[in-house]
C-alpha cells in the first residue's frame, strides 16, 4: 500500500526538504505521523515513455467558439440557408430543442492558408498565418449542452465537479521543474470575473491540494498573500522572519525526526523566494517593443489579453507544467448578434494567440510546450433567435479544436462533422480522447496515472472508452 | 497499487463493452436476418456448454449466480444478467459473453484466461445463431405491463401522475390508468391507433411541445412507441408487479461463504491478551502492547502533563486548554486528576462544535447547493448542523442519532399540526442529513433524470460509506467487482429512500415557475402549536399595520419624505410576514414509484423490478426485509426507518466498528482499519482487529456513547504516550503501525483560525444559529465577516462551497463532494504565505499583542512569557525566551531609526500598538510551528 508505482518512479525519499513545494513532499515523507502516503511531491518526475512535450498552455475558449463560423466551412449551409436542417442529420441531439432553428451561412468567407492548405475563417486573420503549425480536430463532441457540465467534463472528464482538472493531473504526473513557482497556474481575467465554474475550473479534486491550479496576476502581488496586506517597515518583517526561523529551529531541535518540522522551516524561506520568482515572471518589462507589438500590447482590443499570452511564455519558460488562460466570462457563447459578438472575441484573442504560437516556436520551445485551444462545445449550424440579429445556439454534437507544438501534428486537419457542421461523423474524437492524447503527448499512459481513493484507482479518463488519438501525434 | 491498477482496467474493460455493446443494437437486428440461412453445426448443448460447465460455472452455475446471470442452459443464456442478454445471434461483437472472455475480462483475475480455440468456438457458435432456428419474435420477446411502466414513468408520470392529473389522467398504475380522464379511456385494448395514448404521442401533442426541455421531459422514441402499441394491440394486459425483495430461500447471488469475510461478520469481545499489568492502563493497552512487545518494542514514555492537558484540549475541544483547566490538572497530582480533566473538556459546549464538525464532514455538510455556477444557497441548513453539535453535546446515542438523522420524519407523526412539539422539530431536522449531498436540480429548472439519480447516487453514497465502510456505488452500474454486493442491491437500497427521494416524483430544492411550480421545496413548516399561535398573532398586528400604512399613504398631506418611510416601513413588514420558520427536512411522501435497476447505471435502460432491503451480505440471506408499518397521520412507507433500525442492531457487523474506527482515526491519524471509508476487499486489514472489535463490542455494550468512547481512548496509555520519535522507532516501527509513540498532528482549518482569534480575545462564543457571512475581495480573497470586531467559531460561518474563506482552503477544509471523511494535513507555502501577509492574521497579531500587555504589563520578560502561556499552554524555554527578547529588540531599534526619520509612518493615529515591537513579536508567534503541530 505505501510502496506505489509512484513513489518508486519518483524515488523522493531522496528529497525531501528542498524547493517550494518540496514542503508538500517532505509532509507525505513524515508517514511516521499519518501513515498515509499520499504522493503528493511535486519535484519533476519520470514519465511512462518519452514524452514529446513537458508543458501545456490551455487556451479555454469557455462559451463555444463557433465552428462553422471559423475553423469548419460549410459551404451546404449556403446552400441550404433558411431551411430546417434535415433530420437524419439531427438524429445526435438529445433535445427537441437542438433540432429547432433555420440553417444559417456563415457571414464569413473561409479561405485556404499556408503549405498545408487548411481552411481558416476570414475572422481569424492572425491564427490563419500560423496554420502550418495547427493541429486542427473538427470532429470534438461533448455530452452535455449547458455550459456548466460541458466545461466540467472538458477540465475534469466528468460532467460534475469533485473530479480533478486535467492541469492537475498534469502537475501530478509531472511535479514541477521550477521549485519557486507553482507547476499549474491560472490566469483567469485579471477585471475579476471568473469564469463560468468559478474556481472549480482549476480545482484539484481528491489530489493533493498542491496540484490546484494557483491563480496568477501580473502587478504587484501576483499570488493572494504574496507580499503582506498590511504596511509594515521592511527591516521589522526581516526580524520577524528572523524570529519565526529561530523559534521553529529551537522547537525541530528537541524533536528530532519530525520531518514535517523541517519542511515547515522551508516553507518560510520559499516563500521569500518566491515572492521574487514570481513577481519577476508575471512582469513583462523586460520583453522588447518588438515582442510586445507582436502580441498586440498597447493595442485597445488585444492589449490585455495579449499581456496574458505573453506571460504564459514567460511561465513556461521558467519550468511551469501547466498554464491556463480564460478571455474573459463566456465570450464565445454567441446566441445572438453573431456578426459582432463573435468578431469581438476574435479580434481580442486572435492576434495575441497567434503571437504566442510564433514567439514559442521563435524561441525554440514550441516543440516542447503543447499549446490546446478550445471550447466546451461549439455551436450548433442553425441561427438562433431574430434574424437580424440572429446567433447561434449551443453545438456539443460536433465542434472544432486545435493543438499546436508539443508533438502534435503540425499543419494537419483531422476528422470531419456531417454536411452541415452539425454533428461530427469522421474519426470521433470524445473529451477523454482529448486528455489521452494530451497525456500521451507528454510521456504519460492515461490508464496508469491513478491515484487511489477509496480502494478505486482514479484516473482522468474515468470508466470511459479511450483512445490516443495517434493520427493527431507527429 | 499492484491491486489497483488491475482492478482500474478490468473496471473499464466492461464500461468499454458495455459501450460497444449499447451502440450496435440496430446492427444486430440485421444479422440476424442473415444467419438462419447459414446454418453450422455447433449446437449449445455438445460445444458450448462444456466449455461454460468447467470455466464459469463456479460464479454462473447452479450453485451461485454472479450479476444475476446463469449460464447453465440456453434459456439462462439468452436471458442473460442485470447487463442484459449474453448473446445476440450472429454477432458475437455485440455479445456480452463473447466480448467478456474475447477481452480477458472474464473469467475474472485469478483464473487462467479461456484458451484461443475456446474463444473461437464460443464466437463461430454464435455467429452461426443455430440455437436460435430462425424465429425472430425469439429476441422479442412479447411485451408486458412490466415494460410499459418505465415507460410512463419517463414520459407520462410528470403531467399524469402524483402531482398533476392533466385531463384527469392518472398513468401510475392499472386501475388508475383503467379509469381514464376527462376524454373517456385512455387505451382501447387491441387497438393501439384508436387508443388515446397512442394518439396524443403521434400528434405529438404529448408532451405539450412549450414544455419540452424545461421539465426535462422528452418525446417518447420511435423504439418506445411501437412498444407501447405493441402492447396494446396484445390486449393491454396489466400482469400484476413481481418485484425482487429478500425470501425465506437461500438467496442465488451471494454466498455463505462471502458472507464470512471478517468485516460482515459480527464483531465478538476477545479477552485482552496477557502483558505485565503494571505497564497499561486499559483493556486497550494490553492489544496493543501485546504487539509492540512481539516486536520488541514497548510505549514511550508518558507525555509531561501540559503537554497531555494541551493535546487533551485540542481533541476534544478544538481550541488550546484554559488557563483554569490547566492550573487544576497540573496541581491535582491524583489518579483522578486525568480523567477529571477529559471529563470537564467533555462537559464543554466546545466539545460539539468541534467533534459535530467531524460529523458534517460525514455528511457534507453545506450551506450551498453546489453542482452548479450559481451554487444557490440553502436556507436553514444550518438548523441541521445545531442539530448536530446538540446531539455530541448531549451526547445522543449513536445508534439513536443514526436512527433519527435516516428516519427522523418516520418517527414522529410531524403533519399531525396539534401535537408538534420541540421533540417532532429535532426529528425532523436531523433528516438534515440526507439533503446535504451537492444537487444540480437546484438552480436549473431544467432538470433531467440524470441528474436526479446523481443526487440519490450520491446520497446512497455518503450513507454507505459513511455509516457502513462500503462502496456500494460500484454496485450502481454492475454488480461489485470485489465485494458481494451485488446490483440488486444497490437498488434495493434505492428503494429504500424512494418514499422521499424519487426521481419521477421529484421536489426540486426551489420552486420554478414551470412545471415544477408545485414543487413544494425542500423546506416544512412544522412549528409548534404555541409557536404558531405567537407568529400568527404577530403576522395580524403586521397585517395591520400595513393596511394603517396604505390608508395613511392615500392621504395627500404627507411629504415625500414622510411616504418614503411608511413605504419603507411597510416593504419591511411584508417582508416579515413571509419569514417562517422552516426546516430543510427529507420527508416520506408514501408514494413511492416502483424502482427498475438501472443496466449498467443507465436510468434508459430499466432492467427488473427490485424492491427494498438492505445488502444481502450483512444479513442471513433468508430475512424478508419488512418495512415499519406506521399509522400517522400522511401516508408513509415506513422503509427508512426498518433501514435504520436495522443498521443499528446490536450485533450489525459494520455499523460500530466504522464508527470507533473513525474516532481512533480522529485521535491517532490512522484509523485501525486505514481505509475508513472501505471494510471491503480492497480495504486494508484491521492493524489490531481483536482491539476494533473489543472497542466495538463495549461500545455497543456501553450504550453507544461516543463520550464515553473518547474517555476510553484518552485514558489508555497508548494515548498518553509521548509524541518523540526515537532512533528504536524509526528503524522497528517508522509508520507508526503499532502505535508505538503518538503522532505530531498539524491543528485543522478551523482549529488554527479558531485558536488565533481566542488568543486574540476576539473570539465571539456565541453558538448556533445562521452562518456568519462572508466577504469576497476582486482578488479572490475570501474572508469571513466580524460582528462588533469579533468573530464567531469556524463551524459557525457560512460553507458556501464556491466561496470558502481562504484559510479554510489553505489549511486543507475539503470540498464536499458529496462529503470527506478523511482529511490531509498538508504542508504548503499557501499557509506559511497567509499567516505571515494576511490582514487579520496581522490584526489579530495586534489586538493579541494589546492582551499580553494589559496582562503582563511593561516588562519585556514578562510578556514574553505571557504570550507563549496564551498560545502554547507553557512558558518559553531560556532559548525561545532569549530569541523572543532579541526580536523585540531588533524590531524596537528598527521601528526607532526610521522614526527619527519618517514618523508618520508608524504612529497611525495615535495607536502604538500598531506598530509595536511587541505586536511584531506577537505576529512571530502566531506563525511558529509549536503553535500548529500539537505534540
Amino acid at each position: 500500500m505505501s510502496i506505489d508505482q509512484h513513489t518508486t518512479r519518483r524515488s523522493f525519499f531522496g528529497n525531501s526538504t528542498d524547493g517550494m513545494f518540496g514542503a508538500a513532499l517532505a509532509s507525505l515523507l513524515s508517514d511516521d505521523v499519518y501513515g498515509r502516503s499520499l504522493d503528493s511531491g511535486l519535484d519533476a518526475a519520470q514519465t511512462h515513455f518519452a514524452p514529446k512535450a513537458k508543458a501545456v498552455i490551455h487556451l479555454c475558449m469557455q462559451g463555444g467558439p463557433s465552428q462553422v463560423d471559423l475553423f469548419d466551412p460549410k459551404p451546404a449551409l449556403k446552400k441550404y440557408d433558411g431551411q430546417e436542417p434535415p433530420r437524419e442529420l439531427t438524429q445526435t441531439a438529445v433535445f427537441e430543442n437542438d433540432r429547432r432553428g433555420q440553417l444559417m451561412q456563415s457571414p464569413w468567407k473561409f479561405r485556404q492558408y499556408g503549405a498545408s492548405g487548411a481552411w481558416v475563417s476570414e475572422v481569424l486573420p492572425h491564427i490563419a498565418g500560423e496554420v502550418d503549425e495547427l493541429c486542427i480536430v473538427r470532429s470534438m463532441y461533448n455530452v452535455h449542452s449547458n455550459h456548466e457540465p460541458a466545461i466540467f467534463k472538458l477540465v475534469s472528464g466528468q460532467t460534475f465537479p469533485g473530479h480533478p482538472t486535467f492541469g492537475s493531473w498534469i502537475s501530478y504526473g509531472l511535479g514541477s521543474e521550477n521549485q519557486n513557482l507553482p507547476s499549474y497556474v491560472v490566469l483567469a481575467d485579471p477585471a475579476g470575473r471568473l469564469p463560468t465554474n468559478g474556481v472549480s475550473n482549476w480545482m484539484s479534486g481528491y489530489l493533493p491540494p498542491v496540484h490546484q491550479g494557483t491563480r496568477m496576476r501580473a502587478g504587484d502581488s501576483p499570488v493572494l498573500n504574496l507580499k503582506p496586506d498590511y504596511e509594515e517597515l521592511p527591516g521589522v518583517t526581516a526580524a520577524k522572519r528572523d524570529l519565526i526561523s529561530r523559534l521553529d529551529r529551537i522547537h525541530k531541535k528537541s524533536r528530532p525526526g519530525q520531518r514535517v518540522l523541517d519542511a515547515r522551516l522551508s516553507n518560510y524561506e520559499m516563500a521569500a523566494r518566491m515572492q521574487l520568482e514570481a513577481t519577476q515572471a508575471l512582469s513583462t518589462a523586460d520583453e522588447t517593443e518588438a515582442t510586445q507589438k507582436m502580441y498586440g500590447i498597447g493595442h485597445k482590443s488585444t492589449d490585455e489579453f495579449g499581456q496574458r499570452c505573453l506571460l504564459a511564455r514567460r511561465l513556461i519558460e521558467r519550468g511551469v507544467r501547466f498554464v491556463q488562460l480564460f478571455p474573459r466570462g463566456q465570450a464565445w457563447d454567441n446566441h445572438s448578434n453573431i456578426r459582432t459578438s463573435l468578431k469581438s472575441i476574435c479580434d481580442i484573442t486572435d492576434q495575441p494567440v497567434a503571437a504566442l504560437v510564433k514567439d514559442l516556436r521563435d524561441r525554440g520551445l514550441l516543440d516542447s510546450t503543447l499549446v490546446v485551444w478550445g471550447g466546451e462545445f461549439g455551436r450548433l449550424p442553425m441561427s438562433q433567435g431574430d434574424l437580424k440579429k440572429a446567433g447561434r445556439d449551443h453545438g456539443p454534437y460536433g465542434f472544432t479544436s486545435w493543438m499546436a507544438g508539443g508533438g502534435s501534428k503540425a499543419g494537419s486537419v483531422y476528422g470531419s462533422t456531417d454536411e452541415i457542421g452539425y454533428a461530427s461523423v469522421e474519426n470521433r474524437v470524445s473529451i477523454q480522447d482529448w486528455h489521452a492524447t494530451i497525456l500521451h503527448l507528454l510521456g504519460l499512459h492515461h490508464e496508469e496515472l491513478v491515484f487511489n481513493r477509496n480502494g478505486l484507482g482514479e484516473r482522468l479518463t474515468h470508466q470511459f472508452e479511450t483512445r490516443v488519438v495517434h493520427d493527431i501525434i507527429a | 497499487m499492484w491491486c489497483h491498477t488491475i482492478t482500474t482496467r478490468s473496471h473499464y474493460s466492461i464500461h468499454l463493452l458495455h459501450a460497444v455493446f449499447r451502440s450496435c443494437c440496430v446492427v444486430a437486428v440485421f444479422f440476424f436476418s442473415k444467419v438462419s440461412t447459414s446454418a453450422s453445426e455447433l449446437t449449445f448443448e455438445r460445444d458450448i456448454r462444456p466449455i461454460l460447465a468447467a470455466r464459469c460455472d463456479k460464479c454462473h452455475g447452479a450453485k451461485a449466480r454472479k450479476a444475476n446471470l446463469s449460464l447453465i442452459d440456453l434459456v439462462s443464456v439468452k436471458r442473460g444478467g442485470e447487463s442484459g442478454p449474453s448473446v445476440v445471434a450472429g454477432a458475437p461483437y455485440d455479445s456480452l459473453l463473447f466480448e467478456m472472455v474475447h477481452s480477458g475480462a472474464m473469467p475474472p483475475e485469478d483464473e487462467p484466461p479461456m484458451t484461443a480455440e475456446q474463444v473461437s468456438v464460443i464466437r463461430q457458435w454464435i455467429e452461426s445463431g443455430s440455437d436460435w432456428t430462425g424465429h425472430a419474435s425469439d429476441q422479442s420477446a412479447t411485451v408486458t405491463y412490466a415494460d410499459i411502466v418505465p415507460l410512463m414513468l419517463r414520459r407520462c408520470v410528470m403531467c399524469h401522475g402524483p402531482e398533476y392529473q392533466l385531463g384527469g389522467v392518472d398513468l401510475r398504475q392499472p386501475s388508475l390508468m383503467l379509469q381514464g380522464g376527462k376524454n373517456g379511456t385512455v387505451f382501447v385494448a387491441g387497438k393501439p391507433n384508436e387508443s388515446l395514448m397512442v394518439t396524443r404521442v403521434v400528434e405529438q401533442l404529448c408532451p405539450p411541445k412549450a414544455d419540452i426541455g424545461e421539465s426535462g421531459i422528452e418525446p417518447m422514441t420511435p423504439a418506445e412507441l411501437e412498444r407501447l402499441q405493441q402492447w396494446i394491440a396484445a390486449g393491454a394486459k396489466h400482469l400484476p408487479l413481481i418485484e425482487d425483495i429478500a425470501t425465506d430461500e437461500p438467496d442465488p447471488l451471494v454466498t455463505d461463504d462471502e458472507r464470512q469475510f471478517w468485516s460482515f461478520v459480527p464483531p465478538q469481545k476477545t479477552p485482552p491478551p496477557t502483558v505485565a499489568p503494571d505497564a497499561i492502563r486499559t483493556e486497550i493497552d494490553a492489544f496493543v502492547l501485546a504487539k509492540l512487545n512481539a516486536a520488541g518494542l514497548t510505549f514511550s514514555d508518558e507525555a509531561d502533563r501540559t503537554t497531555l492537558a494541551r493535546r487533551a484540549a485540542f481533541a476534544l475541544t478544538g481550541l488550546p486548554a484554559s488557563e483554569t483547566l490547566l492550573k487544576e490538572f497540573t496541581e491535582d497530582h491524583s489518579g483522578e486528576a486525568w480523567p477529571r480533566l477529559i471529563d470537564q473538556l467533555l462537559e464543554s459546549p466546545r466539545y460539539g462544535e468541534k467533534w459535530g464538525r467531524f460529523w458534517l464532514d460525514m455528511a457534507g455538510y453545506s450551506d450551498s447547493e453546489g453542482k452548479r455556477n450559481a451554487d444557490s444557497v440553502r436556507p436553514f441548513a444550518w438548523k441541521y448542523r445545531d442539530w448536530v453539535i446538540k446531539a455530541f453535546n448531549d451526547d445522543k446515542p449513536y445508534s439513536e442519532f443514526l436512527v433519527e438523522q435516516l428516519a427522523g420524519d418516520e418517527l414522529v407523526d410531524w403533519a399531525d399540526e396539534s401535537s408538534v412539539t420541540d421533540e417532532v422539530i429535532s426529528k425532523l431536522t436531523a433528516t438534515g442529513f440526507l439533503r446535504m449531498v451537492p444537487d444540480g436540480t437546484a438552480a436549473d429548472p431544467v432538470n433531467r433524470f440524470s441528474d436526479r439519480m446523481e443526487v440519490i447516487s450520491d446520497a446512497i453514497d455518503v450513507v454507505s460509506r459513511s455509516l457502513m465502510g462500503l462502496t456500494m456505488n460500484c454496485a450502481r452500474c454492475h454488480s461489485h467487482k470485489y465485494d458481494p454486493i451485488p446490483q440488486r442491491d444497490y437498488y434495493r437500497m434505492v428503494a429504500v429512500f424512494k418514499g422521499a427521494y424519487d426521481e419521477y416524483d421529484w421536489m426540486t430544492p426551489h420552486a420554478f415557475n414551470n412545471q415544477w411550480k408545485n414543487s413544494k421545496q425542500r423546506l416544512l413548516e412544522v412549528l409548534r402549536p404555541d409557536e404558531r399561535a405567537a407568529i400568527k398573532d404577530r403576522q395580524r398586528q403586521a397585517q395591520q399595520r400595513i393596511d394603517e400604512i396604505t390608508a395613511e399613504l392615500k392621504q395627500k398631506v404627507l411629504t415625500g419624505d414622510q411616504k418614503e418611510k411608511l413605504r419603507a416601513e411597510q416593504t419591511q413588514l411584508t417582508a416579515k410576514l413571509q419569514q417562517l420558520p422552516k426546516i430543510r427536512a427529507l420527508w416520506d411522501r408514501g408514494r413511492p414509484s416502483p424502482t427498475f435497476l438501472y443496466r449498467r447505471g443507465d436510468e434508459t435502460q430499466p432492467g427488473s423490478l427490485v424492491g427494498p432491503g438492505v445488502p444481502s451480505v450483512l444479513t442471513d440471506g433468508r430475512t424478508p426485509f419488512q418495512p415499519v408499518a406506521l399509522h400517522h397521520s400522511t401516508p408513509k412507507t415506513g422503509r427508512r426507518l426498518a433501514f435504520a433500525r436495522w443498521l443499528t442492531r446490536d450485533d450489525h457487523p459494520l455499523t460500530a466498528r466504522v464508527i470507533v474506527n473513525r474516532v481512533w482515526q480522529q485521535h491517532f491519524g490512522r484509523g485501525l482499519v486505514e481505509s475508513v471509508d472501505n471494510f471491503g476487499q480492497l480495504g486494508t486489514l484491521p492493524s489490531h482487529p481483536e482491539l476494533l472489535d473489543w472497542l466495538a463490542v463495549d461500545f455497543v455494550e456501553h450504550g453507544w456513547s461516543i463520550k464515553r468512547l473518547h474517555s476510553r481512548i484518552m485514558t489508555s496509555a497508548v494515548w498518553m504516550q509521548s509524541s518523540a520519535i526515537t532512533d528504536v522507532h524509526r528503524s522497528q516501527d517508522p509508520d507508526n503501525r503499532m502505535l508505538s509513540r503518538v503522532p505530531m498532528r498539524r491543528l485543522s482549518a478551523e482549529e488554527v483560525r479558531d485558536t488565533l482569534l481566542l488568543v486574540a480575545a476576539r473570539l465571539n462564543e456565541t453558538p448556533f444559529g445562521e452562518p456568519d457571512a462572508v466577504d469576497v475581495r476582486k482578488d479572490g480573497l475570501v474572508t469571513s465577516k466580524p460582528v462588533d470586531g469579533k468573530w464567531r467559531r469556524s463551524v459557525y460561518v457560512r460553507q458556501r462551497r464556491k466561496e470558502m474563506p481562504t484559510v479554510f482552503e489553505a489549511f486543507d477544509l475539503p470540498q464536499m463532494t458529496p462529503n470527506c471523511t478523511e482529511r490531509t494535513a498538508s504542508t504548503v507555502v499557501t499557509q506559511s504565505l497567509y499567516l505571515l501577509n494576511n490582514r487579520m492574521v496581522f490584526e489579530l497579531a495586534q489586538a493579541f499583542s494589546a492582551r499580553v500587555r494589559s496582562e503582563a504589563g511593561d516588562n519585556e520578560t514578562r510578556q514574553v512569557t505571557r504570550a507563549f502561556e496564551l498560545v502554547l499552554n507553557r512558558q518559553p524555554s531560556d532559548e525561545e525566551r532569549e530569541a523572543s527578547l532579541y526580536a523585540i529588540g531588533r524590531i524596537n531599534q528598527e521601528l526607532s531609526v526610521e522614526g527619527a526619520g519618517e514618523s508618520e509612518l508608524e504612529s497611525p493615529a495615535g495607536d502604538d500598538s500598531k506598530t509595536s515591537a511587541l505586536a511584531g513579536f506577537c505576529h512571530g508567534l502566531l506563525n511558529s510551528a509549536s503553535l500548529l503541530y500539537v505534540d
